[in-house]
């Protein structure tokens, strides 16, 4: 199967749950190079963001377990690059 | 054993950043230190007014008095800072429309219960230990005024650290707190002398 290079993920976080944290969290997940969470919108409980992940065959479901884990909840998939380069 | 330590400090960090339970902790400690430290220090003063010189009998009367103080900390907290945390979860729940459940997030919660419940259960316990702790050692000539002199101690080390928490002049809080312990002396003799 194909591997996963970029995800581009649309996540919401509670507020109270420190940034530098989970993205550092994500980075440690296996496949992960470079991880960037762009806060897009801050409520008064949660902030919604994009969520952007690079790397060489990215493990989606270790993604999923450390958002889960933090609190986080996945709003939507935006984009998935996969194969053996990214293409756009 | 330090990557150990490493990763206990770094996830109540991360626990704390949550739940900003330190904080908390910081007020249920002195608050509640102070609690214990006064009761005994009337107990004290009760038995010395009413000239208690069995230092077995005072040493019995205070710790049950400390446990009791204990059991009542660790219950009230765990109850009121268990509601308090699981409102917060179940807000953050609606919120992000999700449960959170088995999560690191709510763990940070139950974390926050429990420290408030350790912090509330043994600082009042610890602060009248200290307080009759001349009891264990030597005769009730003596350890009468030692007790109170350490009472005074524990008032204005508290008064001190309440200070620093507020940020306001330490001396005087300090001061602010060894003048509660001393109009609680003075009504106790007051008691004793009507």
């Amino acid at each position: 199967m194909a591997a996963i290079l970029r995800l581009v993920l649309d996540i919401m976080v509670p507020n109270n749950v420190p940034l530098d944290d989970l993205t550092v969290k994500l980075a440690s997940v296996g496949g992960a190079e470079g991880v960037d969470i762009l806060v897009q919108e801050v409520e008064q409980k949660v902030q919604t963001a994009k969520l952007t992940i690079e790397g060489v065959n990215i493990d989606f479901q270790g993604i999923k377990k450390v958002l889960h884990d933090f609190g986080a909840s996945l709003q939507s998939t935006d984009r998935v690059s996969a194969g053996k380069r990214i293409v756009g | 054993m330090t990557l150990f330590y490493k990763k206990i400090k770094d996830r109540l960090r991360f626990y704390d950043s949550i739940t900003r339970i330190s904080k908390i902790l910081r007020r249920y400690f002195v608050m509640n230190s102070f609690d214990g430290a006064l009761t005994i220090f009337g107990m004290l003063l009760g038995s010395y007014v009413s000239g208690v010189e069995d230092t077995g009998l005072i040493i019995f009367i205070g710790m049950s008095t400390s446990i009791a103080i204990g059991v009542s900390g660790i219950t009230s907290a765990l109850l009121t800072e268990k509601a308090e945390q699981e409102r917060e979860i179940k807000s953050m729940e609606r919120a992000l429309h999700r449960k959170l459940h088995d999560t690191e997030y709510k763990r940070a919660h139950d974390y926050a219960t429990a420290a408030a419940g350790i912090v509330n259960g043994i600082s009042p316990v610890l602060a009248s230990l200290m307080l009759l702790s001349p009891f264990f050692f030597f005769e009730a000539g003596i350890a009468y005024p030692a007790a109170f002199s350490l009472a005074i101690l524990v008032f204005f080390g508290l008064g001190i650290f309440l200070g620093k928490i507020s940020k306001q002049n330490i001396l005087l809080t300090g001061i602010k707190l060894v003048a509660v312990g001393i109009i609680c002396m003075v009504i106790i003799f007051l008691l004793g002398a009507g």
